[in-house]
């Protein structure tokens, strides 16, 4: 749940004094080198939606300095920039397949660009479905588990990583900020952004895992909620990461099979971005009203004639698989989440000390 | 629990310690006893192309999924799960494509794109930029080794955490070397490594930030050549084989009377002296099932009515009588009986026309004139709503599904029924199933087929016989639409532009003779192969089917099944002319360049040789003959008037001598197809000729002909259809009534459009068309034969009206073809090819080819440019740079 995990505060309590009894003057009177430095803790951050599209928007912009950095064989080029720098290939295999196909258009040849435009179409349609079936695959899992289980898989922190002090980026403290998952990985999971410090005698401190026994089936409440729980989430952590990838294959089959049906030949998307445009020019009921019908008539419709159309086959082989695809896309989402929450059930929990890693 | 933490935070600081150097650690294990774990890592030789390790990884991939749902699993693990899952899903997702596609050349495509896919996502990384940094640095991207825990990992995956204790010193002074590390420095072994890991941390961003394009590119010109160069072949060679083998099987099984009992039996045990309506449905779905042509269903369910009818049965009488008529008028005046009486009275009066008894032959006319009247009088004498329900209510009365039949003659019937059912085994089994299904759709549909690889063939050995390059190629493409329709005065223009550079073609062929002979070299291999393959399957295909027609055409016409007959014959013989069409068009079009080209280079010298011969003038022989040729409609006309060109051509020894010298270039393997008595046969175009004369010799304007206005041209390009088997075409459809009168007989039943044109054109009067609906085609069979008022309206094929009548009805119109308009066919390739024009075979060969190459050209493009960016970057790694000062301190010597 959202509200489980609440941002840490890091203040830093010794600002204001070099040694104590000593009057000093106020932070804007004193010589820039005398000012301390504000130190930086990595911490979580608020798990909202908007949190999420800001760092999204932040990895993004990053990604093509990670890539000079690479380029230029920083040292302090790290294993989580290699990852965020994969993700260009990822992105630019689908748009170069589309490219690929867009190279065979030959303007002198009506009778070719016809066809290119028909071609083109399916193979931009089949590259974005893909990329939304990777997703819909992990949403799979994810929502449930968090439904569930109080856990957002995708829980992001920000990670202060020191740099070298060669380092020429010249950054303050020579300290470099990033945002990684708490959960990515099972065997060095930041369990210790999850305790909560600093009130009396740290009373509350497994406040955080306190909430998720409770979502975990504990019913009463432990004094080592956080022992009882961690074991269960490195669980929860390998299976679910282990599911996502072989959920994806059905999914994208799914999605592929979609996108290659007759349901999308008709369609035109350009009108959709038109009518889109066309409530910026001029703004009222009825600009909304038509995009709203241009939206349905070319994007919801086909997508859901197209399932039919998937399901139905045109041949013995494509409504077999078509079906397969379909079938197995729900069954084995619905085959992860209960074996998921069933293994990480604490409802008839004895005193068994339970390590993920075996 | 406390002695765990205690032994665990003990064991941390003997590793730092441990970490601290050999002295310490001696002091440590004197201390503690505790000694730390030996390393166990080791490297591991890795094969790129080795799929037996790539298998193992899989395997071992699956191993960690199965442990990985249970819970069971760390991260490296983990990581391992994605490689197989993103197999699995391409093969998914190829698989899923594959079954969309309609031919198996597209459906193994798909898994061939799929494995160069993968194959380049892997290798690109490899062998583009490990392999080069290899050498040029020392430093190997590709080098794997397995940790304490076993883990198989890549060395420098991860370039904070490199195990440099793995490598010896002279592994890492040697790749220091490489890496221009100066020797006499402080700690050199620290600087080396530090260099490394700046070249692998560039290896392999390089690697991610190339992989996006490199894979795409890579994937779709190693999938395109391998369609091109082995799966294809390998389909057209499946095909082959079926086609070949499907022919012998049909030529070894030429029994034409497959014995089928269970409907023999069926209809012994089930047709009895009254038939329920349940029976009777029953009877027809037996016949439903046993035809397999949609084609012949409705006509089917027609025919067994008839059968069950005409044999004196008296139940299906609908007898109109007051008690009907009252039923009628009651529903009628339900709401407004003003007009009750004058109701009945018109309602009888109707019934009176058909002497008040409607039998299965003038029910639906009946049915149709009371409906007619009823629309007509409503919200006259009656309500609409009641005229509905009357309407309803008249059709239930008169439904004959819905009747006991009881069978007059029951032998008859029976006798009718199994000959039908024999007839149809004939036709499903020999004609639909072995023919049309197994045998001409291997050869003649979809990609990879038998005529598809020979038009691959006569459009790809045009433009190379005439060496066409890309400008030309480029130019005969350029700006002409899919239709011209001879109005199109602007793009006529255009054509004529166009059939100029043929005209230049022809030009340079002809004035240059190594090149002429190499182009007639390469024209006669295209024709040779064309042919061979051709005749076999044309001839083997026509007598067969023929065959099939004989036996069909046994059944009398008087007889009941005569209908269902009559129609599996029409099949038959629409088939006939597609395979008649299929092998002219290709023929023709392997011929055609040939013979226009001889025609061009040696009429002259043909002429020149004759006239000596003969002794007569040249000068005065050349003008009439350009004359001859100008005014000729067709080479075919062409050569026909030759014979009467009494200048000189007196007889046919003359005339053998007149084509020989003509077609003397010609490579000696295909001289026979162009013997004086075929040539007659086989005729190329003098239209296109002239087009290209006018180009080629300016002797031809100064012979003060007038040039040739532009419809004139566009008319030959219209007509180069060559009339080599007209005959033998006007004789299947002309003599062939049935075919006409059925489809004619469709249109009018179904009323659909045509009629009105077939109307005008045939000038059908409105009792013809009720003798039609009637199944009667006497009026029809009577114009066919020329024997009616209308007799005028069929005349020889030539004057098109036939065709134009056949085209109306939906037969391919075969001896016309439409002119320039390019066929929008949905089928395929083969058929857009089929336009035996060499305006259009050349802009479609050129169009084919041009549009690969374009394709080829800029994704090599883009390949290449990716490479040599590539390259230069590999050369730039391992520099100094901002981030990698390289400064080194200068070791003291001692």
């Amino acid at each position: 749940m959202a509200s489980v995990l609440q941002v840490e505060n890091t203040t830093t309590s010794n600002q204001n004094t070099y040694t104590q009894g000593v009057k000093r003057p106020p932070m804007k009177d004193r010589p820039a080198d005398f000012r301390p430095l504000k130190q930086e803790h990595d911490r979580l951050r608020n798990p909202g939606l908007w949190t999420k599209v800001k760092i999204g928007i932040d990895t993004a912009s990053n990604t093509p300095d990670y890539a000079y950095r690479g380029m230029k064989g920083d040292p302090d080029f790290n294993f989580y920039e290699q990852q965020k720098v994969s993700k260009i290939p990822y992105y630019l295999g689908g748009i170069g397949l589309a490219a690929v196909c867009l190279a065979g258009r030959n303007i002198l040849d009506p009778d070719c660009v016809k066809g290119n435009k028909f071609a083109l179409k399916k193979v931009a349609l089949g590259a974005l479905f893909y990329y939304i079936a990777r997703e819909v695959a992990n949403a799979a899992i994810n929502i449930p588990v968090k439904l569930f289980r109080g856990i957002d898989l995708n829980m992001p922190y920000r990670k202060i990583t020191a740099l070298r002090e060669a380092n020429p980026l010249n950054l303050p403290n020579n300290k470099k900020p990033s945002n990684q998952n708490v959960f990515e990985s099972t065997e060095f999971t930041r369990w210790d952004l999850l305790y909560k410090y600093g009130s009396d005698k740290n009373v509350g401190m497994n406040e955080t895992f306190d909430k998720m026994a409770k979502k975990f089936g504990v019913k009463h409440k432990q004094n080592d909620s956080d022992s009882k729980v961690i074991g269960k989430i490195k669980k929860l952590i390998i299976m679910a990461t282990s599911w996502k990838y072989m959920l994806a294959v059905p999914f994208v089959m799914t999605a592929l099979g979609m996108a290659q049906q007759k349901a999308f030949e008709n369609n035109d998307f350009t009108h959709v971005f038109k009518s889109a445009g066309n409530i910026l020019n001029n703004f009222g009921k009825d600009s909304l009203s038509k995009f709203g019908t241009s939206f349905y008539k070319n994007i919801i419709t086909p997508i859901g004639k197209s399932f039919i159309e998937l399901w139905k086959g045109n041949s013995t082989a494509s409504k077999i698989l078509g079906r397969s695809a379909i079938i197995a896309s729900v069954g084995l989402a619905i085959l992860a989440n209960t074996m998921i929450l069933s293994k990480t059930s604490l409802k008839h929990d004895t005193d068994e000390i339970d390590g993920g890693n075996k | 629990m406390t002695s765990m933490i205690q032994s665990y935070s003990q064991k941390l600081q003997d590793d730092y310690r441990l970490r601290k150097g050999r002295h310490c650690r001696h002091q440590n294990e004197l201390r503690t006893h505790v000694r730390a774990y030996k390393p166990l890592g080791y490297f591991v030789e890795t094969n790129p192309f080795n799929p037996i390790e790539t298998l193992r990884s899989d395997a071992r991939s699956v191993r960690y999924f199965l442990d990985g749902i249970k819970g069971h699993g760390n991260d490296y693990s983990i990581g391992k799960i994605n490689d197989v899952g993103i197999g699995l899903g391409a093969l998914g997702i190829a698989g899923m494509l594959a079954t969309s596609k309609g031919s198996p050349l597209s459906r193994g495509m798909e898994f061939v794109g799929l494995a160069c896919w993968l194959g380049a996502m892997s290798l690109w990384q490899k062998i583009a930029i490990n392999t080069p940094l290899k050498h040029l640095k020392g430093v190997d991207l590709n080098l794997e080794y397995v940790n304490s825990a076993g883990h198989r990992k890549k060395f420098y995956q991860d370039s904070q955490y490199l195990c440099w204790d793995l490598m010896s010193d002279e592994q890492i002074y040697k790749m220091g070397d490489k890496l221009g590390v100066p020797k006499n420095i402080k700690n050199r072994r620290k600087a080396i490594e530090n260099k490394a890991r700046q070249v692998a941390v560039q290896g392999n961003t390089l690697g991610l930030l190339t992989a996006g394009f490199a894979t795409p590119l890579i994937a779709s010109l190693a999938a395109d050549k391998i369609s091109k160069h082995v799966l294809s072949p390998i389909v057209t060679k499946v095909k082959e084989a079926k086609v070949e083998a499907k022919r012998k099987e049909i030529v070894q099984n030429i029994n034409f009377y497959p014995v089928e009992n269970d409907t023999l039996k069926f209809i012994e045990e089930n047709v009895k002296e009254t038939m329920t309506p349940a029976q009777k449905s029953q009877l027809k779905e037996v016949f439903a099932a046993k035809t397999k042509d949609v084609y012949l269903k409705d006509t089917a369910s027609r025919v067994i009515d008839d059968i069950l009818t005409s044999n004196g049965t008296k139940a299906s009488q609908v007898v109109l009588d007051d008690a009907f008529h009252t039923k009628l008028t009651d529903i009628l005046s339900a709401n407004f009986g003003e007009y009750k009486a004058a109701i009945l009275d018109e309602l009888k009066q109707i019934a009176a026309k058909y002497n008040n008894v409607v039998t299965f032959e003038n029910l639906s006319k009946y049915q149709g004139e009371l409906e007619e009247w009823i629309t007509k009088q409503t919200n006259n004498l009656f309500e609409a709503e009641d005229a509905q329900k009357a309407t309803a209510e008249l059709a239930k009365m008169l439904q004959k599904d819905s009747k006991t039949v009881a069978l007059g003659n029951i032998e008859a019937v029976r006798k009718d029924l199994s000959q039908m059912s024999k007839m149809l085994d004939i036709y499903n089994k020999k004609f639909f199933e072995d023919f049309k299904t197994d045998f001409w759709k291997n050869m003649n549909k979809s990609e990879g087929s038998v005529q598809a690889k020979m038009w691959d063939n006569i459009s790809t050995g045009l433009l190379k016989a005439f060496k066409v390059d890309n400008d030309t190629m480029k130019e005969l493409i350029l700006g002409v639409p899919d239709i011209v329709t001879p109005a199109d005065k602007k793009n006529l223009g255009m054509v004529f532009d166009k059939v100029n550079i043929i005209g230049n073609l022809y030009d340079s062929t002809l004035a240059d003779m190594t090149k002429f002979d190499g182009t007639m070299k390469k024209l006669g291999k295209v024709i040779n192969d064309v042919v061979t393959q051709n005749d076999k399957h044309y001839e083997f295909s026509m007598a067969y089917l023929e065959r099939i027609q004989k036996v069909l055409s046994q059944i009398d016409r008087k007889s009941t099944i005569f209908p269902i007959a009559e129609k599996m014959k029409s099949a038959v013989a629409e088939q006939r002319l597609a395979v008649l069409n299929g092998y002219i068009t290709a023929n023709e079009a392997a011929f055609f360049p040939l013979k226009s080209l001889c025609l061009l280079k040696n009429s002259k010298k043909a002429l020149k040789e004759l006239a000596e011969v003969r002794g007569v003038d040249f000068a005065k022989v050349d003008f009439d003959f350009k004359k001859l040729l100008l005014n000729s409609q067709s080479v075919d006309e062409f050569m026909n008037k030759l014979d009467t060109f009494k200048t000189i051509i007196t007889d046919d020894k003359d005339y053998k001598l007149f084509v020989d010298s003509i077609f003397a270039d010609v490579p000696s393997a295909v001289k026979r197809y162009l013997s004086p008595e075929m040539i007659k046969k086989m005729n190329a175009s003098s239209h296109l000729s002239k087009a290209l004369l006018s180009n080629l010799s300016d002797e031809i304007h100064n012979v003060k002909v007038q040039p040739q206005p532009i419809e004139e041209v566009v008319n030959a390009l219209h007509e180069m259809n060559l009339y080599k088997y007209a005959d033998e075409m006007f004789d299947i459809t002309y003599n062939n009534p049935e075919l006409i009168s059925n489809l004619i007989g469709d249109a009018v039943r179904n009323d659909d459009g045509k009629m009105k044109l077939l109307k005008t054109m045939i000038k059908l009067t409105e009792q013809d068309v009720e003798k039609i609906r009637a199944n009667d085609f006497s009026a029809i069979h009577a114009m066919l034969r020329g024997s009616s008022a209308n007799a005028g309206y069929f005349e020889p094929i030539g004057g098109g009206r036939l065709n134009s009548i056949l085209s109306v009805l939906g037969v391919r119109d075969l001896t016309a073809m439409d002119g320039i308009t390019i066929a929008k066919s949905k089928t395929s390739k083969v058929a857009e090819l089929t336009a035996p024009k060499l305006y259009n075979m050349f802009s479609r060969s050129a169009k084919n080819v041009f549009n690969y190459n374009l394709w080829f050209k800029r994704v090599g493009i883009a390949f290449l440019a990716l490479c040599g960016v590539t390259a230069v970057a590999v050369s730039q790694m391992g520099k100094k740079n901002e981030f990698n000062p390289d400064v080194y301190e200068e070791r003291k010597a001692n």
